[in-house]
């Protein structure tokens, strides 16, 4: 028996190999036709890696192959191979006979493994492809490669798709860069919290495969990036307030608290009207209370040290200018800026369409107030939370005013297009965007809003000058007051800036 | 129990039958499957009827079988006035010293190689009494049966030209018969070969190579030459496969064939395929063996129906009908 299964090899192995060829046959026209398939669905559906589509099935083809060649020949499929090129049932007689010891079984067994070694199992068993297998793989082979030849009217989505995700990768970029450009004067918790949501947006932003998912990624980083900044500020005031208050200078510390600039303005006034002996004495302990190394302490000291009179009130000027940065300003308001740029530089690289929509309207309503909605017939208060969808934040409206709306409804969004510009100044134009409100359903009351980002101006918008100035002035000093600028420089720009703004207030 | 063939049997088989086929050559000039038939069926203890027009050399053919074997050879041609006496033998009176006695007189049916020349021109009556003796192998007379000497060997010839006058042999007594051969008119070359040997020449005789005891040695080896399962069953299926009552036959059996081939051309198919394969060289029946011999196994079992006549089909076209469907498997 042994020397049988021996003699059987090479036909086992030349079955294998048949089976294998057929099998091979079956494989690759399966691809073909799935390569064929692929290639009409590609009409119909961007499809922007075919291969990572065939590729797994030219995997599987090939498995199906292997197992094919590599499953077990028994013992009477070859002898049944064998016999089939010529030797007359020999060896299935010699298998069946294999336990017998009569003379003629013995001969018959000989005779079997002599025939066997005679047999050239290459020739008798030649491999040999299906010729329609192999037809039909052609054919789908060749219509494939026809429907190559043809437009195809995806390619122009996957074109915009490349191009959004090469956008999308400079983003990234940029975002990785300005998280290592952070200032180590910052809070390290904050900064490593910043740091490591930085890397995440920037993750996020190149693993997104729809500018939605960029969008949503942006807000949600957006979020909290600000979320961080209100700490920060709130640390910042929290230190010169304490300061303030060390130097007993109260009215300032309040207009500090409140965050209103007005407010802030009229109580250095306040000051500089006052006695220049106090306030020298008030604050030069409030900058000896102030942390140690900071522009705040330094702009104290330089308004205790100023000779009564303008140079005195040119440096409470300053003072309410470092006040009200203090107040609004954060380190991280870079990192900020630059999500918001790519907020707008992907609403320009996807043309303003459905993908920018597709995120903007992902945003949540956050109004306030109690008026009635426009046309709806709810009149709850509270805020809304409502789930609107628009195309295109359009930006700064003149003198548009906050809608009053603050019903919570589900009504169909507005939707609405425009056209962007290409410039970005988000703390300059627009105050906290559209509202976008919607009649709601008569019965339900539900109205529909939408409070957007801050977005860009149309190109005919303009903003009125005795609004935008002393908001100029505000960036300008926080712009100012960043380490590496010069002092002078700083002074220079604080003083530009207030006369515009007594300017403008006439 | 059978007894085993040693090695030395085995492989004189193989020789016996050479020597046999070459002294046949001597006489009969091509005929090889015929003689091979005939040898077949000598070996596998069966009788032939064998079948052609006159003048192709069947009884030279018998006759130098039965030379190269060295058997008793008797040649019996039937004619409708033959009784059966006359073929049996009988008792005859005979004065002897104390007085008339009955004495057995061997009729041909005797020999060991009987020739049944034009059976069909027998009366059934005749013809059946060559029954017991084709498959007994016996013959009775007055009550006291007779043995007849191993081997046995009947070959009967019938004319398929002229059938006027004649009696078909019944299907029972067919089925007697292991093999109906048909034997086909020589080629130009071998007609040539036949006139220059017979008309020109001095014709050879063949000479005795073997025994009745080496066929008898030669039929106990090829009984003991093993069969595959699938071989078997391939031969089974072909015989069950003839019959029109079954609904797996071809659609041409169950048309036109009235009835099939009885379980006797089963075995008849199976112990003719041995011998075919050690006379092949083999030591095992093959496919090809089955395929090779269904033709005179099953031709003269199988019978056509009046549709079958009527469309010109003959039991050969319905053997190549069940060949092509029926596969080994």
């Amino acid at each position: 028996m042994k020397a049988l299964t021996r003699a059987l090899g090479p036909v086992r192995l030349r079955v294998r190999l048949c089976r294998a060829a057929r099998a091979s046959g079956y494989a690759l026209f399966s691809a073909a036709a799935f390569m064929l398939g692929l290639r009409v669905c590609m009409f119909f559906v961007p499809v922007e890696r075919p291969a990572a589509y065939l590729a797994p099935f030219l995997a599987l083809a090939a498995l199906f192959v292997a197992a094919v060649f590599l499953w077990p020949v028994p013992n009477r499929r070859a002898v049944r191979a064998a016999d089939d090129c010529g030797l007359m049932q020999r060896a299935l007689t010699a298998l069946e006979l294999a336990a017998d010891t009569s003379p003629i079984a013995q001969m018959q067994r000989a005779d079997a493994l002599e025939s066997l070694r005679a047999l050239d199992a290459k020739r008798a068993l030649p491999i040999h492809m299906n010729r329609r297998w192999m037809a039909a793989m052609s054919l789908c082979i060749a219509l494939s490669g026809a429907l190559s030849f043809l437009p195809n009217p995806q390619g122009a989505v996957i074109a915009e798709k490349q191009s959004m995700r090469e956008e999308l990768g400079e983003q990234a970029e940029k975002i990785e860069k300005a998280a290592d450009a952070l200032p180590a004067s910052m809070n390290p918790e904050q900064l490593a919290q910043l740091s490591k949501l930085a890397r995440e947006l920037a993750g996020s932003l190149r693993a997104s495969e729809s500018a939605r998912d960029a969008l949503l990624a942006l807000n949600e980083a957006g979020d909290a990036i600000q979320r961080i900044e209100r700490q920060q500020v709130q640390s910042a005031v929290g230190a010169a307030s304490k300061a303030l208050g060390a130097g007993g200078l109260g009215e300032l510390r309040q207009a500090l608290e409140s965050g209103d600039a007005n407010q802030l303005q009229k109580a250095v006034e306040n000051l500089a009207a006052g006695d220049s002996g106090a306030l020298n004495q008030a604050l030069s302990s409030a900058a000896a209370s102030a942390p140690s190394g900071s522009a705040l302490r330094a702009a104290l000291q330089n308004a205790a040290q100023a000779a009564p009179g303008a140079a005195q009130s040119a440096a409470l000027n300053q003072l309410a200018g470092k006040l009200s940065a203090t107040a609004s300003s954060a380190s991280a308001s870079q990192l900020s800026a630059l999500v918001a740029s790519a907020k707008a530089q992907l609403g320009g690289a996807s043309g303003g369409k459905g993908a920018l929509a597709a995120g903007a309207g992902g945003q949540k309503g956050s109004g306030s107030g109690g008026g009635p909605g426009k046309g709806g017939q709810g009149s709850g208060a509270g805020s809304g939370a409502g789930m609107g969808t628009t195309n295109q934040d359009a930006g700064y409206r003149e003198g548009g005013a906050r809608r009053p709306g603050s019903n919570t409804g589900s009504g169909a969004p507005v939707v609405k297009t425009g056209a962007y510009e290409s410039i970005y100044e988000p703390t300059r134009l627009g105050d906290g965007g559209e509202i976008t409100q919607s009649a709601g359903q008569v019965s339900g009351g539900n109205v529909s809003r939408a409070d957007l980002a801050p977005g860009l101006g149309t190109a005919g918008g303009t903003v009125p000058f005795a609004q935008g100035a002393r908001s100029y002035g505000q960036a300008a000093a926080k712009a100012a007051d960043r380490p590496g600028v010069p002092e002078d420089v700083q002074k220079m720009v604080n003083a530009y800036f207030s006369a515009l703004i007594d300017e403008s207030e006439g | 129990m059978t007894e085993t063939a040693s090695k030395e049997q085995i492989l004189a088989f193989q020789q016996k039958i050479e020597a046999i086929r070459r002294e046949v050559a001597r006489e009969i000039v091509g005929q090889k499957d015929t003689v091979d038939h005939l040898l077949m069926a000598l070996v596998a203890g069966g009788n032939v009827l064998l079948e052609g027009v006159p003048g192709l050399g069947k009884t030279r053919l018998v006759r130098a079988l039965a030379s190269a074997v060295s058997l008793p050879f008797s040649r019996i041609q039937f004619t409708p006035d033959l009784m059966p006496a006359d073929i049996t033998g009988t008792n005859i009176v005979e004065k002897g010293e104390a007085g008339n006695v009955f004495r057995f007189q061997k009729g041909p049916l005797f020999a060991q190689i009987v020739l049944a020349d034009e059976i069909n021109r027998a009366t059934p009556k005749t013809q059946s009494a060559l029954l017991e003796a084709m498959q007994e192998h016996a013959v009775t007379v007055a009550g006291e049966t007779r043995q007849l000497a191993e081997p046995y060997f009947v070959l009967a010839t019938q004319n398929p030209v002229e059938q006027e006058g004649t009696y078909p042999l019944p299907e029972a007594q067919l089925d007697r018969f292991l093999f109906k051969v048909i034997v086909g008119f020589p080629s130009l070359d071998e007609l040539r070969d036949i006139v220059d040997m017979t008309v020109t020449k001095a014709v050879q005789s063949a000479k005795p190579v073997a025994s009745g005891e080496d066929i008898l040695a030669m039929r106990r080896v090829a009984r003991q030459v093993p069969v595959a399962k699938a071989v078997m069953d391939y031969a089974l299926r072909l015989v069950m496969a003839t019959h029109p009552e079954l609904p797996d036959s071809p659609a041409k059996v169950r048309k036109y064939a009235r009835y099939g081939a009885s379980p006797r051309a089963a075995q008849a198919l199976i112990s003719t395929t041995r011998v075919r394969a050690l006379m092949d060289g083999r030591f095992n029946a093959a496919f090809d063996d089955i395929r090779a011999l269904a033709g005179p196994c099953l031709n003269h079992r199988i019978s056509l129906g009046f549709e079958g006549v009527a469309d010109g089909e003959t039991a050969d076209s319905l053997i190549q009908a069940v060949l092509d469907e029926v596969k080994p498997c």
